[in-house]
């Protein structure tokens, strides 16, 4: 690869200037001739560089001895977005859109282990998925140590609301909605026979889940979960923003600026305290 | 067990279809199951699911990390062209 090539391409992919100029630059000086480039040898290369940028630059930056950019500006705030089907034991078919368990409890696990790290924002906007998927983040979050803060937007339906609830503190958008509706006979079993005992017990774990770690009773979650006439199909209930906060499922009504407080304030007194969550 | 505002005949519409092809693609990842030959590669400590373009090469389809500034990284866009 050519010097110019080098210089367009850490130009072209945005990386910090102030070392591609002192990259261009002293290979500039040092081969003034190559510097000549016709136009269309340039054209050529920033062509290819397009293609081969991720890994270009990768190389360039290795060969001048420089630090790796990705590492240079690492967040101490990560943030795991749960989208789509929540996905567990089975893989779904491509037409749904999943975010996936050997995803998420690996990113989990390594936010956990990483002194840099100082805090969590989960962003939900999911349909729901399998149980015990579901639970597993759910209980992970809980059990970490850093201070975490959900925020539903859009939807937090089903399986979602354990893992909303298991933050320090959860937010909802005003327009998101949440969907509290029964485990269906319909569900998918795998090696389990569907007796409607298992029904049961899978939703008893999930709703002893929900109020251990929200303000909410379990007899309102059940008679939520029961109700009448709000689900075209089903029995349940949907609540939009406030109702969420109001039944005591969610902590506040906000957006990203609220929720990204919230979680410098819970780092910061966690600091303070220096004692760690249960 | 599924859990899901998704009606179980919209999630699982392909399953019995699906059946017929190798229980070996269905357990790997649903990524298999696709035409267009989706791959999840690791750069730079980020995971990003890649759709193959031609003889090595392929594009960004989906960035998976925690960070929030590798999704400002440009060479992780989706879009963007990487060498496997």
């Amino acid at each position: 690869m050519t010097p110019e090539s080098m210089h367009t391409q850490l130009l072209l992919s945005g990386k910090d200037s102030a070392l591609s100029e002192q990259i261009g630059g002293r290979r500039a000086t040092a081969d003034p001739g190559r510097s000549r480039a016709s136009n269309a040898e340039r054209k050529e290369n920033v062509e290819e560089n397009r293609d081969y940028s991720a890994q270009s630059t990768m190389e360039s930056v290795k060969q001048m001895g420089q630090t790796p950019p990705l590492g240079a500006h690492r967040s101490e705030i990560h943030c795991v977005t749960i989208i789509g089907q929540i996905e567990g034991h089975l893989v779904l078919p491509p037409q749904n859109k999943t975010s996936k368990y050997e995803h998420i409890i690996p990113q989990l696990v390594a936010i956990e282990q990483d002194p840099s790290i100082k805090g969590v924002l989960v962003v939900l906007n999911t349909v729901g998925g399998d149980v015990d998927a579901g639970l597993a983040i759910a209980e992970l979050l809980v059990t970490l140590s850093k201070p975490v803060v959900s925020l539903v937007l859009g939807g937090g339906h089903s399986i979602a609301i354990p893992i909303a609830v298991s933050a320090d503190y959860s937010f909802i958008a005003p327009t998101a909605t949440m969907t509290i509706h029964p485990i269906r006979l319909a569900g998918l079993v795998i090696g389990v026979p569907q007796t409607y005992e298992y029904l049961d017990k899978m939703q008893d774990r999930v709703i002893r889940f929900i109020t251990k770690h929200s303000r909410i009773e379990a007899e309102k979650f059940r008679e939520l979960m029961t109700r009448t006439g709000d689900l075209v199909r089903d029995v349940g209930t949907v609540m939009v923003g406030a109702e969420a906060v109001e039944v005591g499922l969610i902590d506040e009504v906000g957006g990203l600026s609220a929720a990204l407080a919230k979680l410098h304030e819970l780092i910061e007194s966690s600091e303070k305290t220096g004692k760690d969550k249960e | 067990m599924l859990y899901s505002v998704i009606p179980p005949e919209v999630v699982f519409a392909d399953w019995q279809s699906l059946h017929g092809q190798e229980v070996e693609s269905l357990v790997m990842t649903s990524a298999a199951l696709d035409p267009k030959r989706y791959r999840e590669v690791v750069r730079g400590g980020a995971r990003l699911i890649v759709c193959e373009t031609g003889e090595g090469m392929a594009e960004v389809v989906r960035l998976i990390s925690t960070d929030p500034s590798d999704y400002l990284n440009p060479e992780y866009m989706p879009g963007a062209g990487i060498k496997l």
